[in-house]
């Protein structure tokens, strides 16, 4: 320290800090003071323009001012600014290498000044060719764009560009505050989309081809570099924001149009958020009610405890009934009858093993989907940030794509193996009518273009294959549908709805038709129980 | 048997279903490594700003800056930041800082270096100005954090961290010998007895141990009873970069990698076959058992 | 041989000493299967803090190697016994009592492929069924292979004088890789034929007290049984 001392081309900027400092100290006598007037100078650096002398900068100001370079600087009481230290020297490489605590108000002050003695600058720029791409960033433009995001250090986000070569790889995080959206507001491809793509006004975005994932571009279309030191906000209420990505020839796989989100009759197979999705599925639901409190109607028709005529009141004694069985030791027996009789089918298997085969097929498969669906759904609603369920609700992760894919074959295979069934070996007990191939032909074919979805969902977005390779059924399949030369985006829209329209068709046929068994079987086996009917003597 | 008997037995099924069923899909998990989208970026492994409660703490908490960065001015009375600087804000400090200010206190330690491969690899770098794939031929700064490593840290501690900081060059090397033993034993359950990479490749020698009497010297270290053959066992057995093997090791590694296969398609076959035998036998027997 | 309990008649079916050799093959099979999967599968955090409770790796290899041991001084002792069957029992090798593959047990398999699929009637099986036989021998020649892949692997110095080093490698390969196929075949299809399936649940006893009553002796061993008593049939 005593060669810095002595040496003769000591920066001006250093001493222009120490003549500060003195004068601080000068000013006022006590710490107290000194910390109210490290703020002020902090805050006045940071907040107005005027007074952000730029010691880095601004060499000419501090020539006329070389008359200081002389005046003594040795035991500097400002030495009480970095008492905390062991250090005995005034370490000046701290006053700015010093890692700001930015979790304090004191200390984002601080690194948020660090940052904009540069960047406020016209001069601060980025070469790209010949064109100059500004990097400015203007505190007061700044804290209009994001009103919030003004009291958090700029590298709180930027969090690896404090580094020479000083340019950020990873870009401005935003995760380690903000949780992702659900399956409702952005559903799983949008996962592979950068926060900033969407809500920063920047309209051009690119898409990575090793890593499938979708972010702002710093060139535009013509191939221009553009600045992305704007932080203006896009208008997310503004559903033409989305076509940003989401118009035809888009460089990102983006489906052609803007897609509403699933609806929560999704849940049978999928994750789902609490929405109506499209109007479809809410019609399609309302007539699954009406099926419903049709079937519940001809139900109440007929005696109720030897009631014959007031619904009121038979409603009112079978729900008396219901309430005193399941608050009795019978809701155990019920519980083997859903475990054994339902769940794993027992009296299919024992009529026969073939037929409990298909059935499981379909039915499990089916099942176990709903079971993951609820999980997701349910467990992404209560923790978003945990990995397990940002696994679930990515459909390319490996254990999500190979369930779904699996089950999905098994439903498949299944329904492949009815239609055998019915239509080639044709045993005794199968009695074909319309009802048995509507539901096969509509289980069947919304099963089906769901595969096609997943493959043109794969071959669309352009996700590396080693990515998508757990899909084991979606990713060949996208791999012949990339041969096929279709824009697959633009398809895509289309096989939504057919496979939306189906969803809706099935869950609108659920109490209607041969689908009807998924209520009436399940509840004939509980009354069964509760009458004490013994197998065989049922009517 | 009665069918109460049955009962039980399948409740005992759908016990034992769950667990599996978790299990599986912990495997699965686990397998799968973590999700592809872009989790939080985590701080800049070298930065502008210096943590000074870290710093203090660490080998060289004592130092001044000004002992190892020299004062901020050099001899044409530039300040410091240098905006004229051509490579003024562009060049990592690993690039351009003089490690030789090392070697004022580590001499024996930086001379080892500079024998090393790491140094070949910088002079062939500064020579011909093109990097390798690995990246940058490391300087002291690439694998020694100057302001926050610690002394005196136990063997365990060093050897599980040199596993990260030269897997951040040669990661399918590190993913390699974490699936050998010595990776398993020593970093994963911390026995300290077992090798870590400076053990075998040198501490600053960096020996690329493709010649058979100098790895058998290495294995001698902890194998005292090993001959010619011991040093053609493979510990980085992977096919990433076999192609830096010795000859004997690649024709080696291509037959441990065929076996390995084959032995594997092997499992696989009979699982399958036996697990869908269990399965349907064991769906008729129920099936028969539920007629009676 | 036959020894009556109660009402139900039961009979031999397994001496002391092959019970015997059973339980050593259980502790010690899930003895090596637990430390050495936690070798290969160390990477997961919580394993390490089970390995820290097991006094360390070393600890836990050292247990994995007294296992090894242990296991294969049963498989020895059996082998042993083996001859004395042969030479002082005057027992058949090749007989309907033993466990060597015969032709029958493909007859078997393809009659109860028949059953399952609900085309015929279930097989009679002799005194050990094909699947008994293939447990029988998954066991047996696992353990000899797990066994000098697992010798190659702790004395490689030695072993590598005799063979090129990378054998060490491909030893660890068919080590790992059998002892997933040991211990998920008898996770699943061991276990379903002696604990789940309904004849036998919850556990089927007679590897244990050696004994097999009259009533199941002849649904599942049918032909031993016609054996046995010619008259009655």
């Amino acid at each position: 320290m005593e060669a810095f001392e002595s040496c003769p081309g000591i920066t001006d900027f250093e001493h222009e800090r120490r003549r500060k400092r003195e004068k601080y100290l000068m000013n006022s006598k006590t710490i107290v003071a000194i910390v109210v007037g490290v703020i002020f100078f902090a805050t006045l650096a940071a907040i107005t323009m005027t007074s952000g002398r730029n010691e880095f900068e601004n060499p000419t100001a501090v020539a006329s001012e070389d008359a200081l370079v002389e005046q003594p600087a040795k035991t500097e009481p400002a030495d009480d600014l970095v008492a905390a230290e062991p250090v005995i020297e005034p370490l000046v490489c701290l006053d700015c290498h010093r890692s700001p605590n930015i979790e304090t108000n004191e200390g984002i002050i601080s690194s948020q000044s660090f940052c904009y003695d540069c960047h406020k600058e016209k001069t601060c720029v980025r070469k790209s060719g010949t064109k100059e791409i500004s990097l400015q960033v203007v505190q007061q433009d700044f804290i209009k764009q994001q009103p919030l995001h003004q009291y958090i250090a700029c590298i709180h986000c930027h969090k690896d560009v404090s580094q020479s070569p000083h340019k950020s790889l990873a870009n401005a995080q935003c995760r380690e505050c903000h949780s992702v959206h659900g399956e409702k507001l952005a559903h799983d491809p949008h996962l592979r989309v950068a926060c900033q793509a969407c809500h920063f006004e920047s309209k051009a975005v690119a898409l990575n081809p090793e890593t499938g994932a979708v972010s702002l571009a710093n060139i535009d279309k013509k191939g221009n570099a553009i600045s992305l030191s704007s932080h203006a906000m896009a208008d997310m209420t503004d559903e033409t924001s989305c076509e940003k990505c989401h118009f035809s020839k888009n460089p990102v796989g983006a489906p052609t149009s803007v897609l509403p989100s699933k609806g929560f009759i999704c849940i049978m197979c999928h994750s789902a958020p609490l929405a109506m999705g499209h109007p479809i599925f809410g019609v399609a639901f309302l007539i699954f009610l009406m099926g419903v409190f049709a079937t519940l109607y001809f139900w109440y028709q007929g005696k109720v405890c030897g009631e014959e005529k007031s619904i009121h009141k038979k409603i009112g004694l079978s729900s008396e009934t219901i309430w005193s069985i399941i608050f009795s030791k019978q809701f155990f027996g019920l519980l083997k009858v859903f475990v054994l009789d339902i769940i794993l089918q027992r009296r299919l298997l024992q009529e026969s093993v073939q037929r409990w085969f298909m059935h499981a097929l379909i039915f499990t498969s089916i099942f176990l989907r709903l079971v993951l669906g609820l999980f997701t759904s349910v467990g992404f609603f209560f923790n978003p940030e945990s990995d397990m369920m940002l696994a679930l609700i990515d459909k390319n992760y490996a254990f999500t794509a190979f369930a779904n894919d699996l089950l999905g074959l098994f439903i498949i295979i299944g329904i492949f193996w009815a239609v055998v069934q019915r239509y080639i070996i044709k045993p005794a007990h199968v009695k074909t009518e319309i009802q048995d191939n509507l539901a096969l032909v509509i289980i069947g074919l919304l099963v089906f273009i769901g595969f096609l979805l997943e493959a043109a969902r794969i071959a669309s977005t352009g996700i590396p294959a080693d990515m998508t390779s757990s899909a084991f059924i979606g990713a060949p399949l996208a791999a012949i549908l990339g041969v096929m030369g279709l824009d697959w985006s633009a398809v895509y829209p289309y096989l939504w709805y057919a496979h939306g329209f189906m969803a809706a068709l099935l869950i609108a046929y659920l109490p209607f038709g041969k689908m009807r068994h998924v209520f009436n079987t399940p509840m004939t086996y509980f009354i069964e129980k509760v009458a004490g009917v013994k197998r065989g003597e049922r009517v | 048997m009665q069918t109460g008997s049955v009962n039980k037995q399948q409740r005992f099924t759908i016990r034992l279903i769950g667990p599996i069923l978790m299990a599986g899909f912990l495997c699965l998990s686990a397998a799968g490594g973590s999700p592809a989208w872009g989790t939080a970026a985590s701080a800049p492994q070298s930065s502008w700003f210096v943590d000074m409660n870290q710093f203090s703490a660490s080998a060289h908490g004592t130092l001044k800056c000004e002992d190892c960065h020299g004062p901020m001015i050099d001899k044409e009375k530039k300040s410091h930041p240098d905006e004229k600087s051509p490579i003024y804000l562009k060049q990592d400090p690993k690039r351009t800082f003089d490690y030789g200010m090392c070697g004022k206190c580590h001499k024996k330690t930086y001379e080892r270096y500079l024998k090393g491969e790491h140094a070949k690899a910088l002079e062939k770098e500064k020579k011909t100005g093109e990097i390798s794939k690995t990246g940058f031929a490391p300087t002291c700064g690439d694998c020694h954090s100057s302001h926050f490593t610690k002394s005196h840290v136990s063997r365990v501690e060093t050897g599980k961290a040199m596993t990260e900081s030269c897997g951040t060059c040669h990661p399918d090397q590190r993913n390699s010998y974490l699936a050998n033993y010595h990776g398993k034993a020593g970093v994963n359950l911390e026995h300290d007895k077992a090798a870590y990479c400076t053990d075998c490749h040198g501490a600053h020698d960096s020996m690329s141990l493709k010649d058979t009497p100098q790895t058998l010297t290495t294995c001698k270290r902890c194998h005292p009873d090993a001959t010619e053959n011991f040093a053609d066992i493979i510990i980085h057995d992977s096919a990433l970069n076999a192609d830096k093997k010795s000859e004997s090791k690649q024709s080696g590694l291509s037959k441990v990698h065929f076996l390995g296969f084959l032995s594997y398609i092997f499992i696989v076959l009979v699982l399958v076959l036996f697990y869908s035998h269990s399965f349907l036998v064991m769906l008729r027997k129920i099936h028969e058992k539920l007629r009676k | 041989m036959e020894t009556t309990q109660r009402s139900t008649k039961t009979y031999q079916r397994f001496s002391v000493l092959h019970r015997l050799l059973h339980i050593i093959i259980i502790v010690n099979f899930t003895l090596l299967a637990i430390t050495g999967f936690l070798l290969r599968f160390s990477c997961w955090d919580w394993v390490g803090s089970i390995v820290a409770l097991m006094g360390g790796a070393s600890t836990a290899g050292n247990l994995h190697r007294f296992s090894a041991a242990f296991l294969y001084l049963g498989i020895l002792i059996h082998i042993c016994w083996l001859f004395y069957y042969k030479i002082a029992l005057k027992g058949r090798w090749f007989g309907p009592d033993s466990l060597a593959p015969k032709p029958k047990d493909f007859n078997d398999l393809y009659h109860n492929l028949r059953y399952v699929f609900g085309k015929g009637k279930p097989p009679m099986f002799d005194r050990f069924s094909y699947l008994q036989k293939v447990d029988y021998w998954a066991v047996m020649l696992g353990m000899q292979s797990m066994g000098i892949t697992g010798l190659f692997m702790w004395f490689p110095e030695y072993f590598s004088t005799i063979v090129p080093g990378y054998w060490i490698n491909i030893a660890n390969h068919f080590h790992f890789h059998e002892a997933v196929l040991a211990v998920m075949y008898i996770g699943i299809v061991h276990m379903s034929d002696t604990h789940f399936l309904p004849e036998v649940f919850p556990i089927e006893k007679s590897i244990f007290n050696g004994k097999i009553s009259e009533e199941r002796f002849k649904q599942e061993h049918p032909e031993e049984w016609k054996r046995l008593n010619p008259a009655q049939e």
